[in-house]
């Protein structure tokens, strides 16, 4: 279970202004479910990732839990270009303070679930956008978080990778579980069972998925 | 939150942060060492192009020595404190831009990156230095003693003072990129005042006193005095660790203050 209380969070834009995100949004997410995060662009999705995932601080409010939860898996990955796939998974194994024995075995293990082949020794900076989301879904599968933050991942994936995304989420089911951020209604559909709808800065939580898609459906 | 489920033990604060730290600092090794051919002898180079290019001029001018100490080792317990200071204080902010990515995990802190860079560049002093008087000793120059602890504390103090000034470097130079204009030509300077190759006694004595407020001239002469006793040293321990003090609580107290900020960019 996750509870979100009275959360307010600012940015402030490069004019001067504040840009709120969140008023005094309260939710409860029950827990062993699968959550779709849905809304219209910049309604703050990902900014709810950042904020569950602890790299971003609220200006107010509590998030309160007693489940672990990843980091927020994105497109853009946390990767830094120049270095290697290899050299990055070992930096992210390293800062979670895994031993050099657990790594090696782990950084196997990535290779493997990414499936990108000789591109773990390249930099990631020559890899495409697909190549880079396989690296960053591998190696979080590699992690025993109780939530996975999941931020539009399956939308740049080919089959392949949506199979092996699908393959892997479902068979730790039983543990594990995703909070997704997703346009895409089908793969909503496909693994989650409630959704918390962002809009006009507030959090609303709807138990039936399919209501929850509908206004987003055609969209 | 807790990470209880992850298989990983709990660690206290303090063993996240060396883990992080540690990760940056090798992630920084093997990059200079991957980047260039011959990699790590690089970074003893610019130290070696100082020392012989100021021991020639001394010596086309007829001087041996200065203020009872060789040449070489007089650029080089000048140089290697400046460089150690010039990488830490310069190097934050880049250090800092090059690890934004990895502010996607919750323990990387905008703080970590600043410190590994000082301590990848503190390993360097250590090497050069020792490297450097090793061979000065080997080559007969002579080396009157050297008071470890002294050298230590000063250093230390040195390190200190660079980092502060490394933290608000980074965060002015975040929020306010026009401050690239200015922060060269405060760093650059320093090089002809900070007694890289005059002693603080050939100053004429009206003017020592403002040469003395730089605290990088103090840390050059201590360093001398720490491997001749025969030298006579303006430098004062009390005055580096009130400048130190001084940096690195501003340094920390910017950082802090700038935190939530410092982690969206």
């Amino acid at each position: 279970m996750i509870s979100i209380s009275h959360l307010d969070k600012a940015y402030r834009l490069e004019n001067g202004r504040l840009h709120h995100v969140f008023k005094n949004a309260s939710v409860t997410i029950p827990p062993k479910v699968n959550v779709a995060i849905l809304g219209a662009n910049g309604a703050g999705k990902s900014t709810l990732l950042r904020l569950l995932a602890g790299v971003d601080q609220s200006d107010r409010g509590r998030i309160s839990t007693s489940c672990s939860l990843s980091w927020p898996v994105t497109l853009r990955g946390g990767f830094l270009p120049v270095m290697s796939g290899r050299e990055n998974c070992w930096v992210v194994f390293s800062i979670h303070g895994y031993s050099r024995e657990s790594i090696r075995e782990k950084l196997a293990k990535v290779q493997d679930i990414s499936g990108i082949g000789e591109y773990f020794d390249e930099p990631v900076k020559n890899y495409s956008a697909g190549m880079r989301v396989r690296l960053g879904f591998a190696l979080c599968m590699a992690f025993d978080y109780d939530y996975f933050l999941l931020d539009e991942i399956t939308s740049v994936g080919d089959a392949e990778f949506r199979e092996t995304c699908k393959t892997w989420l479902l068979a730790r089911n039983q543990r594990h579980n995703i909070i997704l951020v997703s346009h895409q209604m089908n793969t909503i559909r496909q693994f989650c069972q409630v959704a918390v709808v962002v809009h006009d800065h507030k959090l609303t939580l709807v138990e039936d998925i399919e209501q929850a898609i509908a206004p987003f459906a055609d969209e | 939150m807790n990470t209880r489920s992850t298989g990983l033990p709990q660690r206290n604060p303090f063993q996240v942060q060396w883990a992080v730290i540690h990760a940056l600092f090798v992630r920084n090794l093997s990059a200079q060492f991957g980047r260039l051919r011959g990699g790590l002898v690089w970074a003893f180079v610019e130290p070696l192009m100082q020392v012989l290019l100021f021991t020639f001029l001394f010596y086309l001018r007829g001087r041996q020595e200065l203020g009872n100490i060789p040449i070489p080792m007089l650029v080089i317990t000048g140089v290697a404190p400046f460089i150690l200071f010039r990488q830490i204080a310069n190097g934050g902010i880049k250090a800092f831009r090059q690890s934004d990515a990895l502010f996607n995990y919750r323990m990387v802190q905008p703080i970590d990156p600043v410190l590994a860079n000082g301590l990848h560049h503190f390993v360097f002093f250590i090497f050069t230095l020792i490297a450097f008087t090793s061979v000065c000793h080997i080559l007969h120059f002579k080396i009157e003693q050297v008071r470890f602890l002294e050298l230590l504390v000063n250093i230390g103090l040195l390190l200190l003072f660079s980092l502060g000034l490394s933290m608000i470097f980074t965060v002015l130079l975040t929020f306010l990129p026009e401050a690239r204009r200015f922060v060269p030509f405060i760093i650059r300077p320093l090089f002809f005042i900070s007694g890289i190759f005059f002693t603080a006694e050939s100053l004429p004595s009206d003017i020592r006193p403002y040469f003395l407020l730089n605290p990088l001239l103090h840390a050059t002469e201590i360093t001398r005095s720490c491997f001749y006793y025969s030298y006579t040293s303006h430098g004062r321990l009390d005055y580096l660790a009130l400048c130190a003090a001084v940096s690195l609580t501003g340094g920390m107290l910017a950082m802090r203050i700038n935190h939530k900020r410092l982690l969206q960019t």
